[in-house]
């Protein structure tokens, strides 16, 4: 099927088979490779990217569910307000170590903030709880979302 | 083999250009001449930009040593952090070996900055002694009035880039003594404020693994494996597969481990292969179950020791625990786990217009796949070539020299024409059955 996709801003005529995981259409077609593959099923958050604003799996995210949808990646970041300061506060504090997972912990960094600015360590273990680093620098993540909601407040 | 840096030359000399002014220890110690090939892999380059890169011999998997070895270069040329850039060394376990491994090129066991803590330092310490020596040349005072900071060569009332010296410094001899720089001298060795040099394409989505690799014109190859390790691939039914959009063929292992899948992108290769009946031979295939193997383990620890015993010190702790006023008793039993990278195993093979093999990976121990594909390809070790990219992690699963994925990869290329790159990927679903 051909669809049309609108992703970071810009609308890309993609063609693929219904069913195919938007994780594949945004690497292998579109070869934006900053939203990774890690498990195909959801459990490790890898792929995390925005679906009209909210953190959404990609890898169990349908090509045809997305026509209409505003699709953003890690690649915009840097020009959403709050993205920018969470990869500033990611570099402050040097949060990655192998940064495979970083792409979709970022995301989701960026979604919890939109929805809350302020969150308690609790509040960020509860909304990141799906987003799996295997290096477990899950203590910088959280100190990297309070840094980057100062940043924000300031 | 070790190294001993007082008994190693330094090399330098200018690339084709005459421009690029490149240090490292040659191979046999001796310092090179200008025009010596030993040259060609260099701890570190300077351009005639007077742009800095650290050449980094051990791969990147978060532990740091992207980060470690440019800042030895750096502390040693008085460059700030955001002075220096970084590149992966090629495979040449003759240059870039890790030096408590051997002739052995590979990253493991917490060794990297250890193995080349003295060696980066001493090649940037050359670099800045070669740089310094053509300013006093060109500016007819002595080297040791003559500072290199932040990039700038300054003394004896002169202030010029080390960009203006790097076309003379690359004709001079590398200097036969060293002054690396004191322990008060030291800026950026030990300072907490040093940040990591890779943390901002880790963070935008820049960063290239392995994985990210997308060549011109490459097939994804996936693998179908037995549900039973070791049990062999006797044939395949990819009638249902053909219905997958982007399949291309399957074709069984020329050492019958598994069947491979040939696709034109990652999701066909996963829908085909899921789609693929394999039938196999288990009749020499792993048959026992996880119970099976913890009770086979749990008799092997009550058993007698028959292997690598000392008596006498089995003697003394039976007496240690029979004389102990309280014995502490506890059973831990871990089942096979597998390693789990974030980065599921991946890998891209090529063949160049001149024949040469090039493997694409975010390669812990190159050695070992270079000597593999150099075996399986019938090439000599020089026409085989490693990219070493970033790796989403090991936890030992790639430190591998006997090159099991890499193999892999090789084999599902050998079946093919050769025409196009072969992306080798692995499913979690893989990692967590066969890892």
């Amino acid at each position: 099927m051909a669809i049309s996709l609108k992703l970071n801003g810009k609308t890309h005529e993609v063609t693929a088979d219904p069913g195919t995981p938007l994780l594949w259409v945004i690497r292998d077609e579109l070869k934006m490779t900053g939203t990774k593959f890690g498990c195909g099923v959801a459990s490790c958050g890898a792929c995390t990217v925005h679906m009209n604003g909210a953190p959404v799996r990609s890898c169990q995210t349908y090509i045809e569910d997305v026509e209409g949808a505003e699709i953003t990646t890690i690649e915009a970041m840097a020009e959403d307000k709050i993205g920018a300061a969470v990869q500033q506060a990611w570099i402050e504090l040097d949060v990655v170590q192998c940064g495979y997972c970083q792409s979709g912990q970022i995301m989701s960094a960026v979604g919890l903030l939109s929805e809350n600015p302020t969150p308690s360590a609790q509040e960020i273990d509860d909304y990141m709880w799906g987003n799996a680093c295997r290096c477990a620098t899950y203590q910088r993540i959280r100190a990297g979302i309070q840094r980057a909601a100062e940043i924000l407040e300031a | 083999m070790t190294v001993s840096p007082t008994r190693r030359g330094f090399l330098k000399g200018a690339a084709a250009a005459g421009a690029i002014l490149v240090v490292g220890l040659r191979p046999d110690g001796a310092v090179a001449a200008a025009g010596d090939p030993a040259m060609i892999n260099p701890f570190v380059k300077i351009g005639p930009d007077g742009a800095v890169t650290a050449i980094v011999k051990h791969f990147e998997k978060g532990q740091g040593p992207a980060t470690g070895l440019s800042t030895l270069i750096a502390e040693e040329m008085g460059l700030r952090m955001d002075q220096i850039s970084y590149e992966f060394a090629p495979s040449d376990p003759a240059v870039y070996n890790n030096t408590l491994f051997g002739p052995f090129q590979g990253t493991g066991g917490s060794t990297a900055m250890a193995n080349s803590y003295l060696q980066y330092r001493q090649a940037g310490a050359a670099a800045r002694e070669m740089l310094l020596q053509a300013a006093a040349q060109e500016w007819g005072v002595a080297a040791t009035d003559l500072r290199l900071v932040e990039g700038m060569i300054e003394g004896a009332g002169q202030s010029a880039p080390l960009a203006d010296f790097v076309a003379t410094a690359a004709t001079l001899d590398a200097p036969a003594e060293l002054r690396l720089k004191d322990v008060s001298e030291l800026r950026l060795i030990g300072n907490p404020d040093v940040r990591r040099l890779d943390s901002a394409i880790k963070g935008d989505g820049t960063a290239m693994f392995a994985m990210d690799l997308h060549l011109p014109n490459q097939m994804v190859a996936m693998i179908a494996r037995p549900e039973q390790q070791r049990a062999t691939a006797l044939s395949f039914d990819d009638s249902a597969a053909r219905d997958v959009t982007g399949y291309i063929r399957a074709a069984i292992l020329p050492n019958q481990a598994g069947v491979v899948v040939y696709a034109e992108h990652t999701w066909a290769a996963m829908q085909a292969r899921d789609a693929l009946v394999v039938e196999w031979d288990t009749s020499a295939a792993e048959a026992r179950s996880s119970d099976q193997i913890e009770a086979e383990i749990r008799a092997a620890l009550e058993a007698e020791p028959t292997y690598n015993v000392n008596a006498a010190d089995i003697a003394a702790t039976r007496a240690a625990i029979d004389g102990a006023a309280t014995v502490v008793e506890e059973t831990f039993y871990f089942p096979l786990l597998a390693h789990a990278p974030m980065e599921p195993l991946n890998c891209t093979i090529e063949q160049t217009a001149e024949g040469d093999i090039v493997l694409h990976d975010g390669a812990q121990m190159p050695t070992g796949p270079h000597m593999a594909l150099a075996e399986i390809f019938q090439l000599p070790m020089e026409k085989v070539r490693i990219n070493t990219m970033l790796a989403g992690g090991s936890f030992g699963r790639r430190a591998t020299p006997t090159a099991d994925y890499q193999v892999e990869a090789a084999l599902a290329f050998i079946l093919t024409d050769r025409s196009r790159p072969v992306h080798l990927v692995w499913s979690r679903e893989d990692d967590l059955r066969s890892g």
